[in-house]
């Protein structure tokens, strides 16, 4: 992601307000803190609570749930391998997000996003993701895309989209149930004529 | 003398190398390159940033895979996140993680380049040995129609029933098991990827080979290359490890692919007439899921084995673009569509019987299509700006129209697109809404799995990097050898034409030693 603090400030007066009305409504409105079931890579408690609270209402409520998946920890693992910038930038989107102002502005009503409720937490992440401000459709892709992998990514969750999962050829020490292989004819050399 | 493959881990000091040639990168470029030079008798080292993995480590979930053999571990991007960028990082390079397809520069491409880039020694007669011994070498062949997946048999049943082109791919594989993760890494070698193929017979002859180690600067004096001076990563994290690798060899092949090549030059400071990282192109790739009663499974099966250049010629003043199939596993999917919550979880319920269909445009060869920018940042990491200009606005919007009919014709029930508000299209008179949709950065996914340009070859050494002979117009002892030296995209696969143009470098190189 390539948003940082100086680039939402220089998105102009309505950035900027945006950013100001936020970070006033961090201090009038105290987010909810978890504890992490584990040690963190790069996120605090304070932005590890509210990166569960994106990936609650991201990720199908009929799954298997984002905490039994430990969805926010293993995005902070993968944030932890990332490049640090790119980490730092995430934090920030997650920063901003559970600014109460920030939720008033999408609707989400005067709260912050770990402290309101799942329609208003959906009706703030719908508002980044149809935004006419390029960083906060950016910011949304980011988390978006850091939390779905997530949570797709795990073979427990394989259930939820109907994928058997992968055929298995033995590696990682399981036993191997080899696939038929295909005979492969013999290399032709043929031309690739496209048409037109 | 049998060379070696040494791991990042297993660098546990400084190490200086002298050899005849430095490739730097191990795909399709630097791969066949590599046999080639050893074949000749040099002695070369090879420096590859991502590591060296085999079958065993390719366990097929996607949570392994992307991390492992992906640039930025599956999230590269360009600057704006309008397009994802899929590029491999390993040893083998883009071949490790491609879906095989495999074509020849078509024609019309190589006469574009003749007339439009001066490079008239390019022709079809004379890339046939190479393409001919790659093939050979590679086991390229067509693919059988009767083993095609259900996913591509959605394209050629729906392309036949509109009377458009379409036919069966050539794959390069030998024994594939016909499982569907090729993107993830072959599981059983079938894929003749470059990590089975060309390196193992470049190390067999003497090559050292060097992963985990990413090249960040060429020490030169403007004319000749000294050295070559990389850090030895950490793997599976973006962190150096406090080891350096310093090559000093008497020739250097940068193969390290689009984007990564022109960072590489920039940060080195080589770039004499500005036009390092200029005209990238990427075939920007737009998808349309079709939901059919029946199941699809489009996770197994060869990825790609059908496809369609109907629409490669629109005309002197219209964008081109082909259609091909996509395998679509949970987090690729999940990740394409920009929905979440309940519309996810309904579209991702039906993923089974969801088939993917790709149209890839073909940027670069209109006038003023000069495709994207390679730059570097503060940082030193690659930035990437990619401008959709209203003829791919257009195309894509056309290409939307193409795939919805393809799939309707198919026997799909519905048909959805990636847009930032998903459209459902379920009849022909359902089309005009698609057509007055927004298409553009952000409006839609995008896509590529196509890197190309930014190192482009040319006989104008005021516009271009390379000449014809893939020598850099300033720096004698520079060659640059795989698909970054492309003028224009190819309206194909890619790895086939880096292949034929790798193995009639192996000449020039050598030459140069």
């Amino acid at each position: 992601m390539a948003t940082t603090r100086r680039r939402v400030l220089q998105l102009g007066l309505g950035g900027g307000m945006l950013l100001a009305a936020g970070t006033l409504g961090l201090a009038l409105q105290p987010g909810l803190t978890r504890e992490p079931p584990a040690e963190l890579a790069v996120l605090d408690a304070k932005t590890w609570t509210v990166l569960a609270a994106v990936a609650e209402t991201l990720c199908p409520a009929s799954g298997p749930s984002t905490d039994a998946l430990d969805v926010a920890t293993r995005v902070d693992t993968q944030l932890g391998r990332m490049h640090p910038a790119d980490a730092a930038e995430v934090v920030l989107g997650l920063t901003l997000l559970e600014n109460g102002l920030v939720g008033l502005f999408f609707g989400g009503g005067f709260r912050p996003f770990t402290q309101s409720t799942p329609v208003q937490r959906a009706k703030v992440l719908e508002g980044w993701r149809a935004s006419s401000v390029p960083d906060l459709v950016k910011a949304y892709k980011a988390i978006r895309g850091l939390v779905v992998t997530a949570f797709y990514s795990h073979p427990a969750a394989y259930v939820a989209s109907g994928y058997p999962g992968p055929p298995n050829f033995g590696q990682g020490g399981a036993p191997a149930i080899q696939a038929k292989q295909v005979p492969s004819p013999t290399p032709d050399a043929e031309t690739d004529e496209v048409p037109g | 003398m049998k060379g070696r493959i040494t791991q990042g881990k297993d660098i546990t000091a400084d190490v200086v190398e002298t050899c005849d040639v430095c490739i730097i990168g191990s795909g399709a470029g630097g791969g066949v390159l590599a046999a080639g030079l050893v074949a000749r008798g040099l002695d070369v080292v090879m420096l590859e940033a991502g590591g060296y993995h085999t079958r065993r480590d390719f366990n097929l979930h996607e949570e392994t895979a992307f991390p492992m053999l992906y640039q930025a571990r599956g999230t590269r991007a360009t600057d704006d996140l309008a397009i994802s960028i899929l590029q491999g990082r390993s040893v083998g390079g883009g071949t490790t993680i491609n879906w095989t397809t495999c074509f020849r520069t078509p024609d019309r491409i190589l006469r574009h380049w003749a007339e439009h880039h001066g490079l008239e020694a390019l022709t079809a007669a004379t890339l046939d040995p190479h393409w001919e011994a790659m093939e050979a070498r590679l086991n390229i062949h067509a693919w059988p129609e009767p083993l095609a997946n259900a996913n591509n048999r959605k394209l050629l049943d729906g392309c036949r029933k509109l009377g458009w082109e379409a036919a069966p791919l050539r794959r390069n594989v030998k024994g594939c098991a016909n499982s569907g993760y090729c993107g993830m890494g072959c599981p059983v070698d079938g894929k003749q990827s470059q990590h089975v193929t060309s390196i193992p017979d470049a190390v067999d002859g003497g090559m050292r080979l060097y992963a985990d180690v990413e090249v960040r600067r060429l020490e030169h004096d403007g004319k000749r290359i000294a050295a070559v001076h990389g850090v030895v990563m950490e793997r599976g994290r973006d962190r150096d490890t406090a080891h350096a690798v310093t090559v000093k060899p008497k020739v250097v092949a940068l193969c390290g692919g689009a984007i990564n090549n022109p960072v590489l030059l920039l940060r080195s400071e080589l770039n004499p007439n500005g036009r390092v990282g200029l005209r990238t192109f990427l075939h920007p790739v737009v998808a349309l899921a079709g939901i059919y009663e029946d199941e699809v499974a489009p996770y197994y099966g060869a990825p790609q084995s059908i496809g369609s250049h109907h629409f490669i010629d629109r005309g002197p003043d219209k964008m081109g673009y082909f259609l091909e199939a996509a395998p679509m596993h949970p987090m690729l999917t999940a990740s394409a569509a920009g929905v979440f919550g309940a519309e996810l979880d309904e579209l991702m319920r039906k993923l089974p019987n969801i088939s993917g269909l790709l149209a890839l445009h073909v940027d670069g060869l209109l006038p003023g299509d000069e495709g994207g920018t390679v730059t570097v940042r503060p940082d030193g990491r690659p930035g990437i700006a990619y401008p959709v200009r209203p003829a791919l606005v257009e195309a894509m919007r056309e290409s939307h129209m193409s795939l919805a009919r393809v799939h309707l014709a198919a026997g799909a029930k519905k048909v959805g697109t990636l847009h930032k508000r998903p459209l459902q299209i379920r009849s022909e008179a359902d089309l005009a809404t698609l057509e007055k949709a927004p298409y553009g950065a952000m409006e839609h996914a995008i896509f590529t799995a196509h890197q190309m340009g930014g190192c482009a070859m040319g006989s104008d050494v005021e516009n271009s990097v390379v000449d014809v002979n893939h020598r850099h117009h300033t720096v004698g002892n520079l060659f640059v050898v795989d698909g970054s030296v492309l003028p224009t995209a190819l309206g194909v696969n890619p790895s086939h034409t880096i292949y034929g143009l790798a193995h009639r470098a192996r000449d020039l190189v050598a030459g140069a030693v």
